[in-house]
């Protein structure tokens, strides 16, 4: 049996001590099974023999059960006499050192002496640890040496607290107490602080051995990332899943910090993670020890960081049941677990958000400078993009930063804000009035170090906190009058108005009364803070000569980013042009400006504005000193990285005077492709200011960009196709030859077939081609619109005559209406000739539009006699998909036709499809066939179908039943014809029908007796009725 | 999955008082399949390339009905009618009243001026809508050419009904060049209305185009590539439905005044509950019987005698579907029914001089998760090498089309083995079986192989369910019959080291209605997901077990 861990207690009587012996052994022979005894008796007297272990149990449970038996006998009385022995020694030693740093004061001085063995004594185990705790917090350095004593003559929690002070009050000399608790520790916590007061009193080499071991551990893929220093990568593996068997991703993180204790790259790593991860199970743990360990070490920047993020996001659950692992548990369990499914709910977050504040006060209220290191390090923290929206409920006003429970602490503890009872939300019972005062607690403290409140101005993302540091600043007056001109210059910039407005305070303090010189103006143009700007617009038109002679400042204000800014730069612009030699140095100015702007925030969308407005300077006030430029700074430009630059630059080279030849041909081409299509546009234009031999040669290229799909394109080649075409006929031909075949394809950007179509009515309108009438055939019939269009402008130049009456035809089906109209003109114009050719003149009914079809029926009606139709017409037209022209057919039918000359009409509308065609056919049959075999045999089809509906058609049906019957009285041969119709339709099981024609087969047999029976008739059986007679 | 076309040109029909001329495109990317003939049997052939048309947007799904313009409309006059209800008080109706009246004569003035406005409008989505009404067609037919007949073969909308139009060398004058073949044609709405005006008056030329397969160019503006995303169920239906063709069926022989009589059944009824099949009694020597359900209303085919040798009943639902066949009861001569089985496929052949027109109906008409488990249609019937496979089909691809025999004679094979190699190629798509001469003819149904592995089961319950059933792991049959005229069904499912029992409740048209299982699968989605592998193969081990 090997003993791990031995207790021994005492409790003293009135005359007796009585002693306890705890103690934790390993098992011989059965290593990692261990068992607790106890002995307890009188000193003198036989001990007690117990045992906590009817059986051995494993390492956990072991020192679960020593814990609880420390406890339960500390309960009773018990305790350790070694803590309390030797403390005589401290009394001598805490003295010494305190001298060294301040002075100590009342409070510290009351600390050490309950670290003196007399009054050690009578406190009982929470009181010294609370002593410690406290001696931590003041950093006392001079507690440390007895502290060291202390180390396991307590409780687990005396260990960790003064692992925690020990490493707090950075006495190098405690590094090895140190070491040798981290390995010693009794429980895991106490471990852990331990190897953290380690680290924070080791030296540089140490950590960076430490690192080297952590590091030698981590599994291959993030030893290789650490190699290669890859943070990416490395960032990559942190927001990943756990994947690793030998080390949780929780475990690593901590290592993680570890590490960045001595390596830069991994705290840069934890940093940018921190701000990202997920407060969940399985990683949180790690979060929560890291955020000890910062607030330990005094590590700010981290621990507001976390800070700031309790805050922020909201807890995992609220409910203090939870359901996991198929059963409903008990929140607080579920969390103790080591390997929970829960973690950050409700309860945790309340406590990490109070413990920052706690924190905060207890140094604030020690009036420790400290203080404002760790607020800084929240306050940097904080940023708008987390903030919450300004919202009213109940009568309760709330604004941006009222959930932000540190923010209101610090910032608000004396404005006129109320909070809950857990001081997690803040607000106003009135609409929120902006407060001139100071509201942030300890401001002493933050006048003492003025320097803290610039760098919050200088870095901070919250306007929140831009406010309350201006307003502290404010106050420094002696801080201001001291600020540097570079600091000034730099605040004024600055997007947060806060901040601007108090630079813009100060900066006008160094020159008011007099007028500000033209730096002065250039930072107040530059600065976002309108006031600023209007202030030096103002001092611009007091006295614009005065500021018109300075180059830089007319460039600055005509580049600014502000548009009313800009408009004042055109107005100075004006007056600068007035005096001698300003106008080629602003140009210079400018050139410069272009050259460098690519580097200002958010270039891509200010830029363009900027520069459409710079094109309007150089085309006006500037223009003769633009056309002066040097030539080879703007075939720079061309080059830039920015798209709105380029333009620029091609619109200011269709200024120079320099001949477009001298454009090298690369840097044409290049812009040619350029990925803008707006910069393509402008090359184009450059292009086109080639000379026009060069021109005439490049007809293709110049009908590639008409048809370009960009319309910048089009409007840039548009000059150059004005003047060839004006002068080169061979230019002419080809273009439209180039303009038509893209007509006839589909339009690939939007408003470029409107486009062809202006040029080739407009320049192009005199081509001898134009006049084809092959040529308007075709585009009216493309389906492509741009054809379409054309087609319908050009069509009025034509004359009727010109076409067959078919063309007229599909003219009045054309989907354009000035189109059809034009047919149905022509049609009026000479309804002779449409008589002639009736057959390809019907075709307009094939149209879709009401207005043709209605055209066409009225006009058909009218201007066409008897003599016009054919049989085949009607027919033609009574076989139309449309019901109109059906219906029209068939009152011309009936208009025009006579019983004599039916036959073939109705031979051939009978085999008609529709129901409509088959009754108006059975209002004819008499006429057409009535009494021929011959008529009747070629009409059978129409006869079964009409026959066959399915439940329908009963008006054509009746009809036709009883034309055969009738039929079949006239001859045997037609008789003989109908019983074959009638023989197959019997077995229809619609009953009227069935009698009709049973009743038909019957009346056949009768007159007909020799033809073959279709039926047998049975005579029924005559039933005696009940009550007859016979 | 995708198909792809690339058409040259657009299909026309051109009309003009003397002749029609119809003119398919096929896809040029297939193998040059081309066809010109004149037609001479016009009206025959007219009704049945129009029912044809008819199958390719048949639709009969159910469509629920449209509300968004009512729940507009209420949405609108909520709050009005809400304030008319409230409104107790009298005095506030008073108030009302004037409003209201004044309300209204400014609604009818508004109403009067927006009229032209909402009737271009309306005038104007119309014709967006006939522009686009090829959006309508699933995908487009498909056109054989083969040394003695054409075929035309689609599929419908609705993933339930197959019709084939096939059409003896007879019904054509004047047969050009032809190359024999399969393509698929560029088809649109539009040519049904042109399609009306076949007559036999007039010439009428029938073109499988060739001329696109001259073109070279590539960027021919000519050209029309379509790309069709048909969905996986579409193709399933339509290789289940036609490898169903070759299996053994009950053949009868209808005279069309039958057909008329059942479509009569269908036109003057409308069921509101089920059952919805047809109940065909079966006996030898007698007049096939028909009984429509729910009424039992019996058609006794009294010209049809059953020539089969054992009397039986042949349920099949989806019977609204029949009405396909409307048009071609006064042109055909007699139709053939080939019934595979209560619930399985069934054919409907109309037979005109030189022409047949071949309906196939699915199961049922809609293809949702009640009627799962038709998988074993595409299930392989025995087993062949690939050897063996890839010879019967190079012999067929020889001749084109041939029986069995034939090709065991070629290639030297057993007969069952080239029958088997046949259904694989059916059940693949490339292959298919001709009812009405008994022949198994060469079709490439897509120009790329189907991955039929991927297309057998429509879920992996489905595959999980042939595998119980082929190992036969359902056991403990009992069928119960339930009051509404379904049964219900339950076993014990013997999966892995688990057992589970399944139970399944059959509505009146057999369609699952509800189920039980002890299963993971039954606990975690109950029937939100479809039926469980266990009750699938409850269905399919039915038969089995009976």
């Amino acid at each position: 049996m090997k003993l791990i861990r031995k207790s021994s207690l005492v409790r003293r009587q009135k005359d007796a001590t009585i002693h306890c012996e705890i103690e934790l052994c390993e098992v011989a022979g059965s290593p990692g099974r261990y068992l607790v005894n106890l002995r307890q008796g009188r000193t003198g007297e036989e001990w007690r023999e117990s045992t906590r272990t009817p059986q051995p149990v494993d390492w956990q449970a072991a020192e679960t059960l020593f814990e609880l038996a420390l406890i339960e006998r500390a309960a009773q009385g018990f305790s350790d006499p070694a803590s309390a022995p030797e403390p005589a020694m401290p009394q001598s030693a805490s003295p010494a050192p305190a001298p060294a740093q301040n002075p100590p004061d009342a409070a510290a001085v009351t600390l050490l002496q309950q670290l003196q063995a007399a009054n050690w004594k009578k406190l009982d185990q929470h009181h010294r640890n609370r002593v410690i705790w406290r001696i931590g917090e003041r950093r006392l350095r001079g507690a440390v040496p007895t502290m060291v004593d202390l180390i396991a003559r307590g409780d687990a929690m005396q260990d960790y607290c003064l692992a925690w002070a020990i490493g707090r009050c950075g006495d190098a000399g405690a590094a090895i107490a140190m070491q040798e608790l981290h390995a010693r520790g009794r429980t895991d916590a106490v471990r852990r602080i331990a190897l953290q007061a380690w680290l924070m009193l080791a030296d540089s080499a140490a950590l960076q051995a430490h690192a080297a071991r952590l590091l030698a551990d981590w599994p291959a893929v993030l030893r290789s990332a650490w190699d290669q220093q890859d943070e990416e990568k490395l960032l990559a593996i942190a927001a990943g899943d756990d994947e690793w068997q030998s080390l949780s991703k929780a475990d690593w993180l901590e290592q993680l910090y570890q590490v960045a204790l001595s390596q830069p790259m991994a705290r840069r790593i934890l940093r940018t993670h921190l701000k990202r991860m997920r407060l969940r199970a399985g990683t949180f743990r790690a979060v929560r020890h890291i955020y000890k360990a910062a607030e330990m070490a005094g590590d700010a920047e981290l621990w507001g960081l976390v800070q700031q993020r309790f805050d922020t996001d909201t807890h995992t659950s609220s409910s203090q049941w939870i359901y996991v692992r198929r059963a409903y548990t008990k929140y607080a369990e579920e969390a103790s677990r080591p390997d929970s499914k829960v973690a950050y709910g409700l309860r945790t977050r309340d406590y990490l958000r109070r413990r920052g504040w706690r924190t905060l006060r207890r140094l604030g209220e020690g009036s420790d400078a400290a203080y404002v290191q760790m607020a800084l390090g929240v306050l940097a923290a904080m940023d708008d993009s987390d903030a919450g929206q300004p919202n009213a409920r109940g009568g309760r006003f709330y604004d941006s930063y009222s959930n932000w429970m540190m923010f209101n602490r610090m910032l608000r503890a004396h404005g006129h804000w109320l909070s809950n009872r857990h001081g997690t939300s803040w607000y106003q019972p009135h609409p929120i009035q902006p407060d001139a005062r100071r509201q942030e607690a300890f401001p002493e403290l933050w006048d003492a170090q003025p320097q803290a409140l610039l760098s919050l101005m200088q870095q901070s993302r919250c306007a929140g906190v831009h406010e309350f540091a201006a307003r502290a600043l404010a106050d420094n007056k002696g801080f201001c009058a001291a600020l540097e001109l570079d600091v000034i210059r730099e605040l004024l910039r600055s997007p947060y108005l806060a901040t601007a407005r108090f630079a813009f305070q100060v900066a006008r303090q160094r020159f008011e009364p007099g007028i500000p010189s033209t730096d002065w103006l250039l930072l107040l143009i530059q600065c976002t803070l309108p006031e600023a700007t209007q202030y030096a617009l103002d001092c611009i038109v007091r006295d614009p000569l005065r500021y018109a002679a300075d180059p830089l400042l007319v460039a600055t204000i005509a580049c600014a980013p502000l548009e009313a800014v800009r408009r004042q730069g055109r107005l100075l612009c004006q007056v600068a042009t007035t005096l001698p030699g300003q106008a080629p140095a602003i140009v210079m100015q400018l050139l410069d400006w272009l050259d460098n702007c690519a580097d200002i925030d958010d270039a891509r969308s200010a830029v363009p504005p900027i520069g459409a407005d710079l094109l309007w300077l150089i085309e006006n006030p500037l223009r003769d000193a633009a056309a002066g430029a040097p030539y080879e700074r703007l075939l720079q430009l061309l080059g830039h990285p920015l798209a709105a630059v380029r333009l620029l630059a091609c619109q200011w080279l269709t200024l120079h005077p320099a001949p477009t030849g001298m454009l090298p041909g690369s840097k044409l081409a290049m812009l040619l492709k350029d990925e803008d299509a707006e910069v393509r546009g402008a090359a184009v234009r450059l292009f086109g200011m080639l000379p026009d031999q060069v021109l005439a040669a490049q007809s293709e290229l110049i009908i590639a960009f008409a048809t370009s799909a960009e319309a910048s394109i089009r409007r840039g080649v548009d000059p150059v196709i004005q003047r060839l075409s004006a002068a080169d006929a061979g230019f002419r031909h080809a273009l439209l030859a180039g303009l038509l075949d893209a007509l006839f394809r589909s339009e690939t950007g939007e408003g470029m077939h409107a486009d062809l179509v202006a040029w080739v009515t407009g320049p192009l309108k005199g081509e001898q081609e134009l006049a084809d009438t092959a040529l308007l055939v075709r585009l009216l019939a493309a389906r492509s619109k741009g054809a379409l269009q054309l087609g319908a402008r050009l069509l009025p130049g034509f004359r009727h005559e010109q076409f067959d009456v078919a063309a007229w035809a599909s003219f009045g089906r054309n989907p354009t209406a000035s189109v059809r109209q034009w047919a149905f003109d022509a049609y009026r114009s000479d309804p002779q000739r449409v008589r002639s050719q009736m057959e390809a003149a019907l075709r307009i009914f094939d149209s879709r539009f009401d207005d043709s079809r209605e055209f066409a029926s009225a006009f058909f009606a009218e201007a066409c006699t008897r003599d016009d139709w054919t049989p085949l017409l009607l027919v033609n037209l009574c076989d139309h998909q449309d019901p109109a022209a059906q219906r029209f057919g068939r009152a011309m039918i009936t208009r025009h036709f006579d019983v004599g000359d039916v036959t073939e009409l109705l031979d051939k509308l009978s085999q008609h499809p529709s129901a409509n065609m088959q009754l108006f056919v059975s209002s004819w049959l008499e006429s057409a066939c009535a009494g021929d075999l011959h008529k009747l045999q070629r009409m059978e089809p129409y006869f079964l179908s009409v026959l066959s509906q399915v439940n329908r058609g009963r008006v054509v049906k009746g009809r036709v039943q009883a034309f055969l019957s009738a039929q079949a009285e006239l001859s045997e041969e037609i008789a003989g014809f109908v019983a074959r119709l009638f023989a197959r339709q019997v077995l229809t099981v619609a009953i009227a029908d069935k009698a009709q024609y049973i009743e038909g087969l019957r009346a056949i047999q009768q007159r007909y007796p020799e033809l073959p029976a279709a039926i047998t008739i049975h005579t029924p059986a005559a039933i005696a009725g009940r009550g007859s007679k016979t | 999955m995708r198909f792809q076309y690339r058409y040259y040109g657009e299909t026309y029909v051109s009309n003009s008082a003397a002749s029609t001329d119809m003119r398919f495109v096929p896809d040029t990317l297939r193998a040059p399949t081309h066809f010109v003939a004149n037609i001479n049997k016009h009206i025959p052939f007219r009704e049945a390339i129009s029912a044809l048309h008819d199958v390719v947007v048949a639709d009969q799904r159910y469509q629920p009905k449209d509300k968004t313009a009512y729940k507009e409309w209420v949405a609108q006059n909520e709050g009005m009618m809400l304030a008319q209800f409230q409104a107790r008080s009298s005095e506030l109706k008073e108030q009302l009243k004037p409003l209201q009246s004044e309300m209204r004569a400014l609604q009818a003035r508004k109403s009067k001026l927006m009229k032209p406005f909402y009737e271009a409008q309306s005038k104007y989505y119309n014709y967006l809508y006939q522009t686009n009404r090829e959006l309508w067609i699933a995908l487009d037919p498909v056109i054989t050419v083969h040394p003695d007949r054409v075929f035309f073969e689609c599929f419908s909308r609705d993933e339930s009904s197959y019709a084939s139009l096939s059409c003896s060398h007879n019904v054509f004058d004047h047969i050009g060049d032809f190359a024999c073949g399969t393509t698929n044609i560029d088809y649109s709405e539009s040519l049904y209305g042109e399609f009306q005006k076949i007559r036999d008056y007039k010439s009428t030329r029938l073109s499988i185009d060739p001329s696109g397969f001259q073109v070279k160019t590539a960027d021919d503006p000519e050209f029309i590539e379509e790309k069709i995303d048909v969905p996986d169920t579409w193709v399933r239906g339509f290789l289940q439905v036609s490898s169903a063709m070759n299996m053994v069926a009950r053949r009868l022989e209808l005279h069309p005044m039958d057909v008329h009589n059942f479509c009569l059944q269908m036109r003057r009824k409308k069921e509101r509950v089920g059952p919805r099949s047809i109940r065909f009694v079966l006996e030898p020597g007698q007049p096939v019987r028909a009984v429509f359900e729910p009424w039992n209303e019996e058609v006794v085919c009294r010209r049809s005698i059953y020539r089969g040798n054992v009397a039986e009943e042949v349920r099949i639902w989806g019977r609204r579907r029949l009405m396909l066949l409307e048009r071609l009861i006064p042109v055909a001569q007699s139709f053939t029914v080939h019934l595979m089985g209560s619930g399985l496929p069934s054919f409907w052949i109309a037979n005109m001089p030189d022409m047949q027109f071949t309906l196939g109906l699915s199961g049922w008409t809609a293809n949702d998760w009640a009627q799962a488990g038709q998988f074993d249609l595409l299930a392989p019937r025995g087993e062949i090498d690939n050897d063996s496979k890839e010879k019967v089909f190079i012999a067929l691809g020889k001749r084109w089309y041939a029986t069995s025999a034939q090709l065991a004679r070629d290639t030297g094979l057993d007969r069952m083995m080239v029958e088997r190699a046949l259904t694989l190629y059916t059940q693949a798509g490339r292959v298919v079986y001709d009812l009405v001469n008994e022949v198994y003819r060469l079709r490439e149904l897509a120009r790329d192989p189907l991955p039929l592995d991927s297309l057998r089961f429509a879920s992996p319950e489905e595959e999980e369910a042939q595998k119980l059933v082929a190992l036969h792991a359902m056991s403990g049959h009992a069928v119960e019959a339930v009051a509404d005229g379904g049964i219900r069904l339950s076993a014990l499912a013997k999966h892995g080291d688990r057992q589970y029992q399944v139970m399944l409740r059959l509505d009146a048209d057999e369609r699952i209605v509800d189920g039980a299982c002890q299963c993971n699968f039954f606990t975690f989605n109950r029937m939100h997901k479809g039926p469980c592998a266990h009750m699938l193969a409850l269905r399919m081990s039915r038969k089995q077990a009976a």
